[in-house]
C-alpha cells in the first residue's frame, strides 16, 4: 500500500467509529445504572 | 467431462449453469418464505398493538411460531445456501461440485420447511421457535426441523467440495478471496451449529415418538441454543462477507489489510459459538464462574472481531471513494456516495443498524447481571430484529439487486421503487427495534398475547408510556412490512417481466 | 477487490496505523466489559444465583404445599396468601397457568426463594420492577432476594407455556 497517502486515509471513519464507541459506553453505563436500581438478589 | 459455463458480461466471471440454477431456486424459495413471514409479522405487530389486538390468543401463538420459522430459519438459510454457492462456484469461476448433492440439499430443506409449516398451521406444534420441552409438538414437526438441518449441512459440504476442487484443478492460486473466506467461516460455524441441533432435536423427536424418555429440560435449553443462537453466527459471517462484497460491487472498495479482516473472521470461528450460553444466564444449572467465563471472556473476543469489522467495512468504502477524488473534509466522501443505489443504501443500513442497535444491545443484554433486567422481555426481540432483520436481511436484500442481473440475467424492474425500498424498510425496522427495546426496558414480556391480562385473576397495567411504545413499534412494523413487500414485488416482477440482459454464448 | 484472490504474502503486510489503534482501543473496551461481571459479583447487589438443586416435580410440589400450609394467612381470588418470616425458605411454584402462592414480604428483609415449575418451563418476571428468572421443571433455583421497595407487585410468566400463558399472573405484596 505504498500509494496510501494522507488524503486517502479513512479519517471520517475514524471519527464515526469513536462515535460508535461512545454510544456503546453510554448504553452500557445506562444499563448497569438501571440494574443497580432493582431489588437485591444473589 | 463437459460443464456448461457462460461469461457474465458485467463482471467477467464464469458462471456454471448448475450453480446458476441452484442459486436461483434457493433464492426464490427464500423470498417466498420472506413474503409469508412478512405477512405474519404484520399480524404480530397488529396484535401486540394493544388497541388493535387483531388475532385471538391461539392464532397469535401459532402464527408467532411460524413467523420465527419462516424468517429466522427458512428465509435466511435458503438465502445462505444461495450465498454459499455464489461465493464458491461463481466467485471462483469454477463448476459447482456434486450438483446432485446440492439438489438433495434443496429438496431436504424444502420438505423439512413444508413439514414444519403444515404441522404448525394444523395447530400441532404451538411450541414457539424454541420448542422448549416438556411442551411437546407433533413428532413430524421435529422431523421437519431435522431434515431441514441435514439439508443445510449438505449445502455446506457442497460449498467445501467446490472450493477444494477449484483449488485442486487450479481455478485460483494462493488464498481464497475475502468474500469466499468469510463464506467459508460461515460454513464452518454452520456445521458446528447443526451438530448442536442434532443433539437437541433428535432425542426430542424420539421422545415425541415415544421411543425414549424425555431429556432434561435444562440440557435441552443448553443444546437448543447451541443451535438456535449459534445459527445466528452463520448469519453474522454471511452478512459480513456480503458487506465486503457490496463494498466492492457498489464503490469498488478493496481490503486495506487482508490480515486484519481475516483475523477477525478467524476470531468468530474460534470464539463466537461458546457465548450462545448467554441464553442460560438467569437459569439454574450453571455456576456464575462458568457463565462469566463463557459469556465474558469468550463473548468479548468475538465482540472484538465485530468491532474490527465495524471499522474496516466503512473504512474501505471511504478509502475507495477518496481514491475517486472525493477527498473534501472529513465526510465529503459520504456526500458523494451512491445513495441512489439500493445495494449501497442497504449496506449502510445494515452496517449502522447491526452495529449501533443490534450489536451494542446484544453485548449489553448478554452480560450476566444485566440479563436479569432483559431475559424474555421485549428487549430481546428488539435486539435480534436489529441484528437479523436490519443487519442480515438488509444485507441479503442489498445483494439481491446484484444477483438479479448477474444470476437471473434480468434488469431490476421498477428502479425507482427499488431506490426507495431500503429507506422505507430500514426506517421502519429501526423504529420497530428501538421502540421494542425501549418498551422491553419496562419489563414487558415477549411472546405474550395480552399484557393487560384481561382474562387472568389479576390485571396488569404497564402505563401509558408502554402503550405508546407498543403503538410506535407497530407503526415501525407496518412501515417495514411495506418495504418488505416492495422488495418481494420488485424481485418477483424482475423475474417475470424484467428486461433480459443479452448474454454471450 | 474483496472478490479477488489477495496478493501473495498478504500476511506479511503490516496493518494500517488506524487499524492498529482501533484494535488496541477495542481490546481495552472488551477487557472492561469482561471485568465488570466479576466486579459486580464482588461489589454489586444484583447477581444471578449460583445455588440450585435437582428435584423431582413431585417433591417440589409437596414442599410448596407444606410451605403454604405452614405460613398461610388468607386467600385471594382462590389463591393462598402466605406471610413467611424473614430468612426462611420460600417456595414459588409455577404451573399451567398460575403462580402459587401469593407472597407477603417485608421490605429490606431477605428471603430464600425456591423457584421451580411442576410442568413446563415458565418465566418468573417481577413487574414493574423488571427482574426475570427462568423456572425449569426438575430444577430448584434458589434466589436470595431482598425487596428494597414496598407496594404491590405482579409475577408475570414470560416464557411461553401453552395457550393460557398470558393468564398466568401471580402477586407479591411488600410492606
Amino acid at each position: 500500500m505504498a500509494e496510501h497517502n494522507d488524503e486517502h486515509r479513512p479519517r471520517g471513519t475514524v471519527v464515526l467509529i469513536y462515535i460508535f464507541l461512545a454510544c456503546f459506553v453510554i448504553f452500557t453505563y445506562l444499563n448497569w445504572k438501571q440494574l443497580s436500581d432493582v431489588w437485591t438478589v444473589g | 467431462m463437459n460443464w456448461k459455463f457462460r461469461v457474465c458480461p458485467t463482471t467477467g466471471l464464469k458462471v456454471h449453469d448448475s450453480a446458476e440454477t441452484l442459486i436461483q431456486v434457493n433464492a426464490v424459495t427464500a423470498i417466498v418464505f420472506l413474503l409469508v413471514g412478512g405477512a405474519l409479522a404484520l399480524l404480530m405487530v397488529l396484535t401486540r398493538w394493544q388497541v388493535v389486538h387483531i388475532l385471538p390468543a391461539d392464532y397469535f401463538y401459532r402464527l408467532l411460531t411460524l413467523h420465527g420459522i419462516a424468517m429466522l430459519v427458512a428465509w435466511i438459510i435458503f438465502f445462505e445456501m444461495a450465498v454459499l454457492y455464489f461465493a464458491s462456484a461463481v466467485l471462483l469461476s469454477h463448476r459447482l461440485a456434486v450438483p446432485w448433492l446440492a439438489w438433495t440439499q434443496y429438496i431436504l430443506m424444502l420438505v423439512g420447511a413444508a413439514m414444519v409449516t403444515v404441522m404448525v398451521l394444523m395447530g400441532k406444534a404451538d411450541v414457539m421457535f424454541t420448542s422448549y420441552i416438556p411442551l411437546q409438538a407433533h413428532h413430524m414437526y421435529y422431523l421437519g426441523v431435522i431434515l431441514f438441518a441435514v439439508g443445510a449441512i449438505l449445502g455446506c459440504i457442497v460449498f467445501f467440495a467446490t472450493v477444494t476442487s477449484a483449488k485442486v484443478e487450479g481455478a485460483y492460486e494462493g488464498s481464497l478471496s475475502l468474500v469466499t473466506y468469510g463464506a467459508a467461516a460461515a460454513a464452518i460455524i454452520a456445521i458446528l451449529t447443526l451438530a448442536h441441533g442434532a443433539i437437541a432435536l433428535i432425542p426430542t423427536w424420539l421422545w415425541a415418538l415415544g421411543v425414549i424418555p424425555m431429556m432434561d429440560p435444562e440440557a435441552y435449553i443448553l443444546m437448543f441454543w447451541g443451535f438456535g443462537h449459534s445459527s445466528q453466527q452463520i448469519n453474522l459471517c454471511a452478512m459480513i462477507a456480503i458487506w465486503y462484497l457490496l463494498g466492492t460491487l457498489t464503490v469498488g472498495s478493496k481490503p486495506i489489510s487482508e490480515k486484519y479482516c481475516r483475523t477477525a473472521f478467524l476470531f468468530y470461528i474460534l470464539f463466537v459459538l461458546i457465548p450462545s450460553e448467554h441464553h442460560l444466564l438467569v437459569d439454574p444449572g450453571l455456576s456464575a464462574a462458568h457463565k462469566v467465563w463463557n459469556t465474558g471472556y469468550f463473548m468479548h473476543l468475538a465482540i472484538l472481531a465485530s468491532m474490527m469489522h465495524a471499522f474496516s467495512v466503512p473504512a474501505y468504502v471511504e478509502v475507495a471513494l477518496r481514491k475517486k477524488g472525493y477527498t473534501k473534509g472529513l465526510f465529503g466522501w459520504l456526500k458523494e456516495a451512491p445513495w441512489g443505489n439500493p445495494a449501497f443504501s442497504s449496506l449502510v443500513f445494515s452496517v449502522v443498524g447491526f452495529g449501533f442497535l443490534g450489536g451494542i444491545s446484544g453485548v449489553v443484554y448478554g452480560t450476566e447481571q444485566i440479563n436479569i433486567i432483559s431475559h424474555n422481555t421485549l428487549r430481546i426481540p428488539g435486539h435480534f430484529h436489529a441484528t437479523v432483520v436490519i443487519g442480515t436481511t438488509m444485507a441479503f436484500m442489498g445483494v439481491t439487486y446484484y444477483v438479479l442481473p448477474l444470476i437471473f440475467k434480468r434488469e431490476v424492474a421498477f428502479p425507482t421503487a427499488a431506490r426507495w425500498q431500503p429507506y422505507i424498510y430500514g426506517t421502519g425496522m429501526t423504529i420497530f427495534s428501538v421502540a421494542m427495546m425501549f418498551v422491553g426496558g419496562f419489563g414487558v414480556p415477549r411472546r405474550h398475547w395480552d399484557i393487560t391480562a384481561a382474562d387472568a385473576v389479576f390485571q396488569l397495567n404497564y402505563g401509558p408510556v408502554v402503550n405508546i411504545g407498543l403503538a410506535i413499534t407497530a407503526i415501525g412494523g407496518i412501515l417495514a412490512a411495506i418495504g418488505g413487500l416492495m422488495y418481494c414485488l420488485i424481485a418477483v416482477a424482475t423475474l417475470l417481466i424484467g428486461k433480459k440482459i443479452p448474454q454471450e454464448a | 477487490m474483496s472478490i479477488n484472490v489477495p496478493e501473495k504474502y498478504w500476511w506479511d503486510i503490516p496493518l494500517d496505523q488506524d487499524e492498529k489503534t482501533w484494535i488496541k482501543v477495542a481490546i481495552v473496551w472488551c477487557i472492561l466489559l469482561t471485568v465488570m461481571m466479576p466486579w459486580w459479583h464482588i461489589s454489586g447487589n444484583q447477581n444471578p444465583s449460583s445455588e440450585f438443586y435437582r428435584i423431582t416435580t413431585d417433591n417440589f410440589d409437596k414442599l410448596t404445599d407444606k410451605f403454604i400450609a405452614k405460613y398461610k394467612v388468607g386467600e385471594e381470588e382462590g389463591i393462598d396468601v402466605v406471610a413467611p418470616p424473614a430468612n426462611t425458605d420460600v417456595f414459588v411454584r409455577g404451573s399451567q397457568w398460575m403462580w402459587e402462592p401469593i407472597l407477603k414480604l417485608k421490605k429490606n428483609q431477605t428471603y430464600r426463594i425456591h423457584l421451580s415449575s411442576v410442568d413446563v418451563n415458565h418465566g418468573f418476571s417481577i413487574v414493574p420492577i423488571n427482574m426475570n428468572f427462568q423456572a425449569v421443571p426438575g430444577w430448584d433455583y434458589v434466589l436470595t432476594l431482598t425487596p428494597t421497595t414496598s407496594g404491590e407487585f405482579h409475577i408475570v410468566c414470560n416464557e411461553f407455556c401453552g395457550i393460557g400463558h398470558h393468564t398466568m399472573i401471580g402477586k407479591i405484596y411488600v410492606e
